[in-house]
């Protein structure tokens, strides 16, 4: 079988495979029950040498109610540039450092550990910055066909709904040397509270890329007021007072048995014109489109389609009713729940919102 | 529970064939002796008897002897294969095998078409002269010592079409071939008469994954083995990943399959080979056929050529219609349907004989497969490059001319020309390949019989190629590199060349030499060059079989052991996928086996194997970028086959057929050894068919397979900027997927009528509905895992017409 031959045999086992997940018994990625990582987004998803990024982590606690979170636990783990092909696996050898850490060290601190190599970095909080090396691009080895020089950088990240250890067995199932164990019995919390990844610093000479712009979003075909509201100052037709004093789209709880069932709300993201853009540095003549698609979650049941592509680089533009998200509401839900609406574009690009409805 | 999705599927595989549409005409058929009692059946008839030379050292010692031979005799009316039923010894059976086998029958007819029969003869060794002594019906088989006239035959025709006879018949110079024929093919439960489908049942090879149509042979690589049409290579055997073979069952007239060890006149590939052989087209009158199901429809067509005497043609064609009623369908499941899935193939074969020993034969055929699908939203977890919709166009064509003749008593030529086209299109989402491929393929063939017990051949296999490529892919994947993440985050090789230029001649030589009776030794060797690498590789070859007792419980060893060399792949030449400093990889072939035949009754044939791979092309990460990759792999694979066979003596036939095999990788000099990624422990298939009466039969065919290993994900790791979990993985192919097993069950009714037969079957594949799985599914966190079903039951119904 030839290698072209071998790749079509991949997509195409790709694409069933996606299609059979249709049938799998698993939750739907859509649906917020733990501790989750929506997204990340960068000033600069493109950026130059010496340059500054600063990181935002998109995080959601959905095993805790909206108006009660629960503390999380976010630590950064810089350092890894340009790895073997690219790969973030290769990635995990370099930050075996981290298990030479305490537990002491991985608590929020300005200091940095002793144990911490000069080449890489450990930040804490939901946000951080990090300096782009000089030699990113000059360092990098091409994978092929590149018409642009560029590197890569991948900045690791842990969220624990517990305490941040270090992992010191064989094989991290996160792949970095880091643990989340509950506070009281010092014990792994798994995938339900602890979520570990990484982010795509990537590096250019010269090409620059745009975060998405998202306008607003909009909930089955009305632009909520976002108006403040109390007791004395009522919100207008078709929406409530929301817990936060301002006014949230209102729509009717699911009756049925079963959230597969229940009737879909349009959730419709609004998006600037200038998120389109073209990919100058696929190496196609002309430039194909960016790809650009939204990931849609929800505190409260789950979204028919996870994902929906808003342009692909091979067929265009999606027609705006394929775009919109379907949410389904959890049966029997009744009150404040959320929608969040994460852009995506295939250069590290994001952009996210989100909005609160009333259940009732 | 089945999903609606699976339903669909059955729905989509459920076929109902309706009944052939056929005409006939033109002339009438030649003059022939009656009927068979009882039947419509007309045996064949000797016309071109050849005397028997008599051993020299039986007639100094003044013995004589009667030898009995099974002879079966092909559609042309050429003895395609015997067999001493009741040996004499002294040389006498070897000379009449040799005699026999040089006759030319009028073939036996059915409704006035030629058919495969097999017949009893008897050689009768008198001093005076060597008589042949003609046909003899079956009942004086045990008194044949009383020759008959050439001329009244009363054969004893059997029907290779109502049984299922897995022949495991050995040319000299090929250590293991198993050949399947025709109406095996069609009969063979599971495969809705699909003909390579067939072939997986036979000992060796891995069974494929449901909408695969990969070709695991022997624990090697699907790229190691190949398909050939008449000696030029298939590009794609099926069409939609295994729904179809590009060749209709009515063009095919044998499957010869060899799992390893093959002569040198095959190259370039080191597994296994799979060589379909067309039949020729009928001569007697015009045959024409139509058929219809709910995938496709066929017309075929054969007979003389009008206005060329001499020349014969066959002609056929295919378009599925699963656009007709697939694209609502896919509509319905939220797959917008541009182009709903569909596919065609054609073929014309014209043949001659320019002299009595001569045939050349032309041949056109095409196939292509098209699909243009959308998808309106990412399936669950799915990865956004991949996700926008796929689609694809595949096709090829050839044209080939096959010259065979046999130049006086002692020579045998055989030549083929093909050229021929591949194109291939492929866009998933954001990823897309795009290739052409304009191809020739010569190879050519002398053997000359230079004494009784040396044969001498010689030939050339030439292929040119020019290839024009256009890729936006992921890196080429290769078994043990670390996972990179969702495609989404991914940069992607992007590459665009025309004019790839490949030539890689080869030559091949082998001889066949017998030095005693019972033993025979085929030493050769081949030579292939590789332009596009400059590389000269040579690749030394032998096989041996010895029948260490004859008669009906004849027992015969085999052996071989010979180095077999795989081409590297066009696309390692272009920059984008490897380096002009790759090499073809090699494997060093072994086995040995024992025939056992169990008199009329069955037989069992047992072979053990042992194969060791080297420059396996793999990924080498300390090189990085576009040289990634390297001739750095190596493997072994060692294991059993067992092929036990009922003869179609009875009402019941079958065969049973098992393989033990475990096959190995190691991905770099001192990786850790891994599992191949088809190793597959135990293949176990057993096929039977059952004579009621009346024209029903009932068969059944029971597969066992072990689970293909895979890498599993051992947790995931979320990729921020494409918004996926990543895998996180284990040791490389660590993990199995459960073993698979599957009866299906297929009952067929033949109606005989006047001028026509008229077929009907029921074919249910997965007739207890076992849920077999065929792949892992990972929840979208990677911390749990299922396996995603196969395909559940799928009964098809047909109905087939027969002029």
């Amino acid at each position: 079988m030839s290698a072209r031959r071998r790749v079509a045999v991949l997509l195409v086992g790709l694409l069933v495979a996606q299609a059979a997940a249709c049938d799998d018994p698993f939750p739907v990625p859509s649906r917020l029950e733990s501790v989750r990582v929506l997204g990340a987004v960068m000033d600069k998803p493109v950026s130059h040498p010496g340059e500054t990024v600063d990181v935002q982590l998109l995080v959601h606690d959905g095993g805790a109610p909206l108006d009660a979170p629960r503390p999380l636990r976010i630590a950064w783990f810089g350092g890894c540039h340009n790895p073997a092909d690219d790969a973030p696996g290769n990635c995990y050898e370099r930050l075996g450092w981290l298990a030479d850490l305490s537990a002491d060290d991985l608590l929020a601190s300005s200091d940095v550990p002793a144990a911490v190599p000069p080449s890489a970095s450990l930040a804490f909080g939901a946000t951080t910055t990090v300096r782009v090396p000089d030699d990113l691009v000059r360092n990098h080895v091409p994978i092929g066909g590149e018409t642009q020089p560029r590197g890569v950088s991948f900045l690791f990240f842990a969220v624990c709904q517990g305490s941040l250890v270090p992992f010191r067995g064989e094989r991290s199932p996160v792949g970095i040397p880091v643990d989340c164990v509950d506070d009281v019995t010092g014990r792994s919390v798994g995938s339900s509270r602890f979520v570990s990844g990484y982010v795509t610093v990537r590096a250019a000479l010269e090409a620059r890329n745009q975060n998405p712009a998202l306008q607003g979003v909009r909930v089955d075909g009305r632009t909520p007021s976002h108006a403040s509201c109390d007791a004395s100052s009522p919100c207008g037709e078709g929406e409530t007072c929301g817990g936060t004093g301002r006014c949230l789209p209102t729509v009717a709880p699911c009756t049925k048995g079963a959230v597969e069932d229940c009737p879909r709300i349009r959730v419709t993201p609004v998006i600037d014109e200038r998120s389109y853009e073209l990919d100058e540095t696929a190496g196609l003549v002309p430039p194909p489109p960016e790809a650009l698609w939204i990931a849609y979650f929800t505190s409260a049941g789950q979204l028919d389609g996870d994902a929906r592509m808003v342009v692909d680089p091979s067929s265009g533009r999606a027609s705006a009713s394929d775009v919109d998200g379907q949410w389904q509401m959890q049966p029997g839900f009744h009150g404040e729940a959320r929608v969040f609406v994460v852009a995506h574009d295939n250069r590290g690009g994001a952009a996210y919102l989100s909005e609160d409805v009333w259940v009732r | 529970m089945r999903s609606p999705s699976s339903l669909a599927l059955s729905l989509l595989l459920f076929g109902l064939t309706l009944p052939s549409i056929a005409s006939a005409q033109g002339a009438s058929p030649s003059p022939s002796p009656g009927p068979l009692p009882g039947s419509s059946l007309l045996p064949p008839v000797l016309v071109e008897p050849v005397p028997a030379v008599y051993p020299d050292e039986a007639k100094r010692a003044g013995i004589e002897g009667v030898v009995a031979l099974e002879l079966t005799i092909d559609r042309e009316g050429r003895v395609s294969a015997s067999r001493v039923v009741s040996p004499a010894g002294h040389g006498f059976d070897e000379a009449a095998e040799e005699a026999a086998r040089r006759f030319v029958f009028r073939p036996a007819l059915r409704a006035g078409k030629p058919v495969v029969a097999k017949i009893r003869y008897t050689y009768a060794f008198r001093l005076e002269a060597p008589l042949a002594v003609a046909p003899t019906p079956a009942p004086a088989r045990a008194d044949a010592s009383e020759p008959t006239t050439p001329s009244t035959p009363s054969p004893e025709v059997e029907e290779p079409p109502e049984e299922i006879n897995v022949r495991g018949e050995k040319e000299e110079r090929e250590a293991p071939k198993r050949s399947l024929d025709r109406e095996e093919l069609r009969t063979m439960p599971g495969v809705n008469g699909d003909p390579l489908r067939a072939v997986t049942s036979l000992p060796g090879v891995a069974r494929a994954p449901a909408f695969s149509d990969v070709f695991v042979v022997r624990g090697s690589s699907p790229a190691g083995s190949a398909a050939f049409l008449d000696g030029s290579f298939l590009p794609r055997p099926f069409h939609f990943g295994g729904l179809a073979s590009v060749v209709p069952a009515e063009m095919i007239d044998r499957i010869d399959f060899f799992p390893g060890n093959f002569a040198a006149r095959y190259g370039r590939v080191d597994g296994g080979l799979v060589d379909i052989v067309t039949r020729s087209p009928a001569k007697d009158r015009l045959h024409a056929l139509a058929q219809v199901d709910l995938l496709d429809g066929r017309v075929f067509a054969e007979g003389p050529l009008p206005g060329f005497p001499g020349w014969s043609f066959a002609i056929g064609a295919r378009r599925s219609w699963l656009d007709a009623w697939l694209g609502p369908v896919l509509e319905s499941g939220g797959v917008g349907a541009r182009t709903a899935p569909y596919y065609y193939d054609g073929q014309v074969f014209l043949e001659t004989h320019p002299t009595a020993r001569s045939t050349v034969r032309i041949g056109l055929y095409t196939s292509s497969d098209a699909m243009n699908l959308t998808l309106g939203k990412i399936p669950s977890g799915g990865d956004p490059s991949v996700s926008g919709g796929l689609q694809s166009q595949q096709g090829f064509s050839r044209m080939q001319i096959n010259y065979r003749a046999d130049w006086g008593d002692r020579a045998h030529a055989s030549a083929l020309l093909s050229v021929g086209s591949d194109d291939g299109a492929t866009r998933v989402g954001t990823v897309f390949a795009r290739s052409r491929v304009d191809l020739l393929t010569s190879r050519g063939e002398l053997a000359y019989d230079f004494a009784r017990f040396l044969t001498l051949r010689g030939g050339w296999d030439i292929l040119a190629a020019t290839v024009d490529l256009t890729l936006r892919v992921p890196r080429d994947p290769r078994p043990g590199q670390v996972d990179p993440g969702p495609l989404a985050g991914q940069r992607f090789v992007v590459f665009d060349q025309s004019g790839i230029r490949a030539a890689r001649p080869g030559a091949f030589f082998d001889a066949v030499i017998r030095p005693a009776e019972a033993l025979t030794i085929t030493p050769g060797v081949r030579a292939d060059y590789t332009y596009e690498v400059r590389e000269l590789t040579a690749s030394p070859r032998v096989n041996a079989r010895w029948q260490t007792h004859g008669g009906p419980f004849a027992t015969a060893l085999r052996g071989g052991v010979g180095e077999y060399r795989q081409s590297i792949d066009y696309n390692y030449v272009a920059s984008a996928f490897g380096a002009r400093d790759l090499r073809s990889s090699r494997s060093i072939h072994g086995s040995i086996g024992v025939e056992q035949s169990l008199g009329d009754a069955a037989s069992i044939t047992v072979e053990g194997f042992v194969k060791k791979l080297d420059g396996i092309v793999s990924h080498d990460a300390s090189k990085g970028g576009p040289d990634a990759n390297a001739n750095g792999g190596s493997g072994r694979v060692v294991g059993a086959e067992l092929l036990a066979k009922l003869r179609p003596r009875g009402r019941l036939s079958g065969f049973l057929s098992y393989t033990l095999s475990r096959s190995t990788r190691e991905d770099a000099p001192g990786a850790p050894t891994r599992l191949f990624e088809y190793d597959q422990t135990h293949v176990l298939t057993a096929v039977g068919s059952y004579r009621l009466g009346r024209g029903w039969s009932l068969g059944g065919r029971f597969r066992y397979a072990s689970g293909n290993p895979f890498t599993p994900c051992v947790g995931g790791s979320f990729a921020a900027d494409a918004g996926l979990y990543g895998c996180v993985t284990g040791a490389p192919f660590s993990a199995r997927v459960p073993a698979f097993a599957q009866l299906d069950v297929r009952l067929d009714k033949t109606w005989e009528l006047s001028e026509w037969k008229l077929s009907a079957y029921l074919d249910v594949q997965n007739a207890t509905n076992r849920e077999n799985p065929e792949g892992a599914l990972d929840k979208f966190d990677k911390s749990a895992r299922t396996y995603q079903a196969g395909l559940p039951i799928l009964p098809i119904l047909g109905l087939r017409g027969e002029l």
